[in-house]
């Protein structure tokens, strides 16, 4: 394949990863509150995801996909609220791992690298328009 | 003009390289949050012109391509020149990429407009007429 067509298919794989990593960051955030409802029960645990080099062979080009989507491990923070359903016999509850000021920072450098890859495609798309002028 | 090493046989060689090189820097871009991935970038456009490196050529479809689709293509290799490393292993710099992708799609539109004038000069002093 030659490299002016697959740019545009590595970008896009770019796009893609990036996409479902602001997928991963926005349910983070929608579930940044997202407790148990029994007694002492786990809330949402923050989800991770993290990215792999991937080797096209047929078309020789190095293009990333996401690896996996994990689950962080860190602990719980715990809140003092007897009245909640989800509080233990010492009235706390346990609250999601999310850290909004790092969803918010992952966020921002998911939807930069997306910019990135977007400018790259353009980028092959202008060169190619150029090639096919010198057909005119 | 038209023989030897022509003007044409030039303009081409050096579309293909930077088309390569575009390439190369769309791989980086795409990986720029990839960990321990490290950046990459083509042989300069002399070593092309004197023709010392071709990659290795694939014969075999069970041959493992060097990176550039294997036949005579630009060597890829890891950018020594890459402006920093992350904490995670990645020394792809967005910043850096972005002016190096600027710099080729310049390139770009040069070479391929010296190959259209090129080409009108071939046609004026043939026919005579623009």
């Amino acid at each position: 394949m030659d490299p002016l067509s697959s740019i545009s298919a590595i970008a896009a794989s770019g796009m893609r990863a990036q996409g479902e990593r602001l997928k991963v960051v926005s349910e983070n955030v929608a579930n940044a509150d997202s407790t148990g409802n029994t007694p002492g029960a786990d809330p949402y645990r923050r989800k991770t995801l993290s990215f792999e080099e991937m080797v096209d062979r047929d078309m020789g080009a190095s293009m990333v996909k996401v690896e996996q989507i994990g689950r962080d491990k860190t602990p719980f923070t715990l809140v003092h609220d007897p009245a909640h359903p989800a509080a233990d016999a010492k009235g706390m509850v346990k609250m999601p791992n999310v850290n909004p000021i790092l969803e918010m920072g992952n966020m921002r450098e998911a939807s930069r690298s997306y910019e990135a890859n977007m400018n790259m495609f353009e980028a092959g798309r202008d060169m190619r328009t150029q090639m096919l002028d010198l057909l005119r | 003009m038209l023989d030897g090493m022509s003007f044409f046989a030039l303009a081409s060689k050096r579309l293909d390289w930077l088309a390569a090189r575009q390439k190369v820097i769309s791989e980086n871009v795409a990986n720029a949050n990839t960990p321990d991935f490290l950046a990459k970038d083509v042989a300069g456009f002399e070593s092309m012109l004197a023709g010392t490196q071709s990659g290795m050529a694939t014969t075999n479809a069970r041959h493992i391509s060097t990176g550039s689709g294997g036949n005579g293509g630009p060597r890829v290799m890891t950018d020594v020149a890459a402006w920093e490393r992350s904490i995670d292993g990645n020394t792809v710099v967005l910043e850096q990429q972005t002016v190096k992708a600027a710099e080729v799609s310049e390139s770009y539109r040069l070479a391929a407009q010296l190959y259209r004038k090129g080409h009108d000069l071939l046609t004026l002093s043939v026919t005579g007429q623009r």
